[in-house]
């Protein structure tokens, strides 16, 4: 709860974000699942895997709303995660977790009561009810709906299977082993590889007292690629890194052989890159990666829930234009198999794709129950939660930026003195001032309208409205980062992703030395 | 099974895994319970209950290693749970350097009452967190009279309890609570610029907990403070960071303290024990043993018994963190893989005397976004803060960056303030920094 801010790790952070501590507190955790047949789990799976049947859910409901709610909703989830580590030329690591519970949240108005258990018990389930009802202080509220839940119809975006379980071990060591090793085979001056291979297979259940019940099934998986080179004196370190929905399919030779590549690559082009100069620039944002701009200027800016209280620079700019007319924007959770896609969102609304900026315009905040509810508007599918110890909050899926009209070339030759940024590790917004900052891992300086010496480690910052307004030229060659985005807000983390085409903004702030 | 007490369950996991012939294992069983409520306009926003437990297991054979947890607690279940450990511990390769805690580091351990546990926090009523919490709120919603456009304030209560035992012999437990109080306010300011002030206080103990309205107050101050901030040059002058956004900072260059980063190669500070890494102002102790403390402990994550450790001494690099794992991996004895309570030297200046002692300079009052290249020491910081000049603070400044080099910026520590923050396992006072590159217009 101390942790207040919103910010997202991304590719380059890497182990940082999953470095695994020697303490044993902290070790992750586990392999195969608890529910032994994955097989037996189409259309049912916490009531065959877990005897959670809609006359259970009802009766869970019914207590939420026995002190007067508004409304009430459970939220059931099966999660078993498994990592393997490849390090000093051996896989000799592994951590599985298993993560089980239902979070029973009541909702007053705007006030929310909330309870979770991880005993999926009768009694557990009634006293969690009971507790998250208690924000309402009033005669019983309304009942679930007699007769059968009904469904949500939702897209189909990745198997809705779990696609790990079946997985063996033999299979995840030797993706970890191949990159690693390829890693080291690429370059003579690479002293260290290390991969870290992840999966998941995540089952989640949402009823609410509108009648409503579905289920999701949500794979995962993700590879971190970490290189160290020596030349001469010095040392550096880089990494690539890639995440899905997707299952073991993913893991062809091209995929591997291309993700050791980039790591190395990537990692060899700081011997040649120094930190860019001090002060204020043009940049130009390579396409993908630099969707980063819109999730930390804008992005978070534009979660309803901050709008809602009045705390977000963009609360008093809706329908109005704050950018060029050639700027759109959109958060999808339609992009198939991406990290961040989701058939629904965790509060049952189908998954869906949102305009934000629309030619130019704010059209739209990304909306969870209570803002929409709020706005008086439609759900936009963002009600997005880390897991069932937590309560929804609006949150991003895939936010990326349509076509513009530039040729890519033509941005760069625009630029006289500025910096193109290539790849980026992380970031942070202060939703209120409207600051926000991405760090560039690596990039080029453009000088007289040509990429030049190589740059690295350098911090942005601009602020959101100002910096969207600054966006000059926007290309025509958008791409999807396909990288491990994680964001974080009010201390709860959720996959994501991020994209965007060629972008020039005239002005931000590059935090370089000067000499 | 239906064993009654974590103490139990963990010695059926042990012995489990005994019978799958595993020959050594660590076990742990952690439960907590947290209860928070979010207060806004004058009502409860958000009221959330939460219980867990979980158990753990580290299982180590013949150099083959993993580690699993689970919060299923059903008898078949844990059964599965461990099959599952064992067959995956099995499937990887045998790792020379990978072996159980020695039991010797067990030895030794203090026998101290670290007070870390409250039972009044333990049986704090809802009644008394909406007290807390509606004065908190109040506080800030008064504080920030015209400028006020919204504020949130909540309290929060914990404790939790774990039990670990080692197949060698380790046998520990611990108890904890905490309490938190938070604010945050938000502010009119010229144009859509809505600045946010942030302010907490927290104890182990409930008597010990500061004033819910100062916490209101504070945070509506320190929203303040952020009222009307601008640009300025780009520079390069004297930089003082406040004690509770320093921690950051020193979090760059400790990154490169740990057994993993030196043994992968990640770390600029390799071969630097012993050697001058700042400024004589420079001294830092981790201290496990400090009574109340948030990170106090007896012994660490792998079960080493605690002791107090000079980190830095008066510039001079002491101690890495190493583990077991990456000491055999380094060839010298572990230290601990996890720091306690990270105590940073004191000065005898208050930060208003820092501030006064600069002709000119800025005053860090927190960071946004930025990185720190753990293998080269580059760090590139986003930054906002008050501009100092002529002894005064007289502006609010944002949308600037820091950037250098951690093997260079500790050597440029000029002054410690008497301010140590107290909310965190990390306690820094103000520190002053001469001659800082700042980006900004």
């Amino acid at each position: 709860m101390m942790n207040r801010r919103e910010f997202m790790i991304g590719s380059a952070a890497g182990m940082g974000m999953v470095a695994v501590s020697s303490g044993f507190l902290t070790s992750c955790a586990h392999p195969q699942a608890v529910v032994q047949s994955p097989r037996q789990v189409a259309g049912g799976y916490f009531k065959s895997g877990f005897g959670v049947d809609e006359d259970l859910i009802r009766r869970v409901l019914n207590a939420a709303m026995e002190k007067g709610g508004d409304f009430a909703d459970v939220f059931f989830q099966h999660r078993v995660s498994d990592y393997v580590g490849f390090e000093d030329g051996q896989v000799n690591r592994a951590y599985a977790q298993v993560d089980l519970g239902c979070g029973i949240r009541v909702l007053k108005g705007e006030q929310t009561g909330f309870a979770f258990t991880e005993e999926l018990t009768e009694e557990s389930l009634l006293k969690a009810a009971r507790t998250a009802g208690s924000i309402a202080d009033a005669p019983r509220g309304r009942t679930v709906p007699e007769g059968p839940f009904a469904g949500v119809e939702m897209p189909s975006l990745y198997a809705r299977r779990p696609l790990w379980m079946d997985v063996t071990p033999e299979r995840k060591i030797a993706i970890a082993r191949t990159v690693g090793e390829r890693m080291s085979a690429l370059d003579g001056s690479v002293i260290k590889a290390s991969t870290w291979f992840g999966d998941e297979d995540e089952a989640v259940l949402i009823a609410s007292t509108d009648g409503i019940l579905v289920e999701d099934i949500r794979p995962m998986t993700l590879l971190y690629a970490n290189c160290t080179a020596k030349k001469g004196d010095r040392v550096e370190s880089n990494g690539y890194s890639r995440s899905a929905r997707r299952g073991n399919d993913m893991y062809d030779d091209v995929l591997m052989e291309e993700m050791a590549r980039r790591a190395v690559e990537r990692t060899l082009i700081l011997f040649d890159a120094k930190v860019p100069p001090a002060g204020e620039m043009p940049v130009v944002l390579a396409p993908a990666t630099s969707g980063i701009l819109l999730h930390e200027a804008m992005g978070h800016g534009f979660e309803a829930d901050f709008n809602r209280k009045g705390t977000s620079i963009f609360s008093s700019m809706m329908n109005k234009s704050i950018a060029e007319p050639f700027v759109t924007i959109v958060d999808t959770g339609l992009e198939k198999e991406a990290r961040g896609a989701l058939n629904v969102d965790d509060e049952g609304t189908p998954g869906q794709r949102t305009t934000l900026v629309e030619n130019g315009r704010l059209v739209s905040y990304l909306h969870d129950r209570i803002s929409a509810e709020f706005y008086q508007v439609p759900r936009t599918g963002n009600g997005r939660r880390e897991s069932f110890r937590h309560v929804p909050m609006p949150r991003m899926r895939v936010t990326t930026m349509e076509n513009g009209p530039h040729d890519p070339e033509e941005i760069i030759r625009s630029v006289k003195k500025g910096l193109y940024a290539v790849d980026f590790a992380n970031g942070e917004v202060a939703i209120g001032a409207g600051d926000y900052s991405f760090y560039v891992k690596t990039g080029y300086l453009i000088e007289d309208g040509r990429l030049t010496a190589p740059v690295k480690d350098a911090n942005l910052i601009g602020n959101g409205p100002d910096s969207l307004r600054k966006i000059t030229m926007v290309g025509n060659d958008r791409e999807i980062d396909p990288g491990t985005w994680t964001c974080g807000k009010d201390g709860q983390s959720v996959p994501v992703g991020l994209g965007l085409p060629t972008v020039k903004v005239s002005a931000i702030t590059v935090g370089g030395v000067n000499e | 099974m239906n064993p009654s007490s974590n103490e139990q369950i963990a010695q059926l996991l042990l012995d489990g895994a005994k019978k799958r012939g595993i020959p050594d294992a660590k076990a742990q069983v952690s439960e907590s319970r947290s209860v928070s409520v979010l207060y806004r306009k004058g009502r409860p926003d958000r009221v959330e209950e939460s219980s867990r437990r979980s158990v753990s297991i580290s299982l180590y054979d013949n150099g083959r290693y993993s580690a699993s947890s689970s919060n299923d607690f059903r008898e078949d279940a844990l059964r599965t749970f461990l099959d599952n450990a064992a067959a995956m511990t099995r499937a990887m390769e045998p790792d020379p350097f990978r072996c159980i805690t020695d039991p010797a580091l067990y030895e030794n351990r203090q026998d101290l009452d670290l007070k870390l546990f409250d039972p009044a926090v333990d049986g704090f009523s809802d009644r008394q967190r909406h007290e807390l919490a509606a004065r908190a709120e109040a506080a800030a919603i008064e504080a920030a009279g015209e400028a006020f456009i919204s504020a949130e304030a909540g309290v929060e209560t914990s404790s939790s309890s774990a039990v670990q035992l080692h197949s060698n012999g380790f046998s520990g437990a611990v108890k904890g609570t905490d309490i938190w109080v938070y604010a945050e306010v938000s502010l009119k300011d010229d144009g859509d610029r809505r600045p946010s002030g942030y302010d907490l206080c927290g104890a182990r103990f409930a008597a010990d907990l500061g004033s819910p309205a100062a916490v209101g107050r504070g945070a509506a101050h320190r929203g303040m403070l952020k009222v009307g901030q601008s640009k300025v040059e780009t520079r390069r002058c004297p930089m003082i960071v406040e004690n509770r956004a320093a921690g950051r900072l020193l979090g760059g260059f400790l990154g490169a303290a740990y057994g993993r980063s030196l043994q992968q190669k990640r770390s600029f500070l390799e071969g630097m024990e012993g050697q001058k890494a700042g400024s004589p102002l420079f001294s830092l102790v981790d201290d496990p043993f400090i009574e109340k403390g948030f990170g106090s402990t007896l012994f660490d994550g792998e079960g080493i018994s605690a002791r107090r450790r000079d980190v830095v001494e008066e510039g001079v690099l002491r101690t890495f963190f190493i583990d077991t794992y990456y000491g055999k991996k380094l060839n010298r004895p572990p230290t601990t893989g996890d720091s306690s309570n990270l105590v940073f030297a004191t000065g005898n200046r208050t930060p208003d005397e820092l501030v006064a002692s600069l002709a000119q300079g800025i005053l860090v009052r927190g960071f946004i976004g930025g990185n720190t290249n753990s293998t080269t020491g580059d760090f590139s910081l986003g930054v906002f803060g008050t501009l100092i000049e002529n002894g005064r603070l007289t502006r609010p400044v944002s949308e600037l960056n820091i950037s250098g080099n951690h093997r260079d910026l500790w050597h440029r520590l000029s002054g410690a303030g008497n301010d140590p923050w107290i909310y965190s396992t990390t306690r820094c006072p103000s520190l002053l920094f001469d001659d800082i590159q700042f980006s900004g217009n």
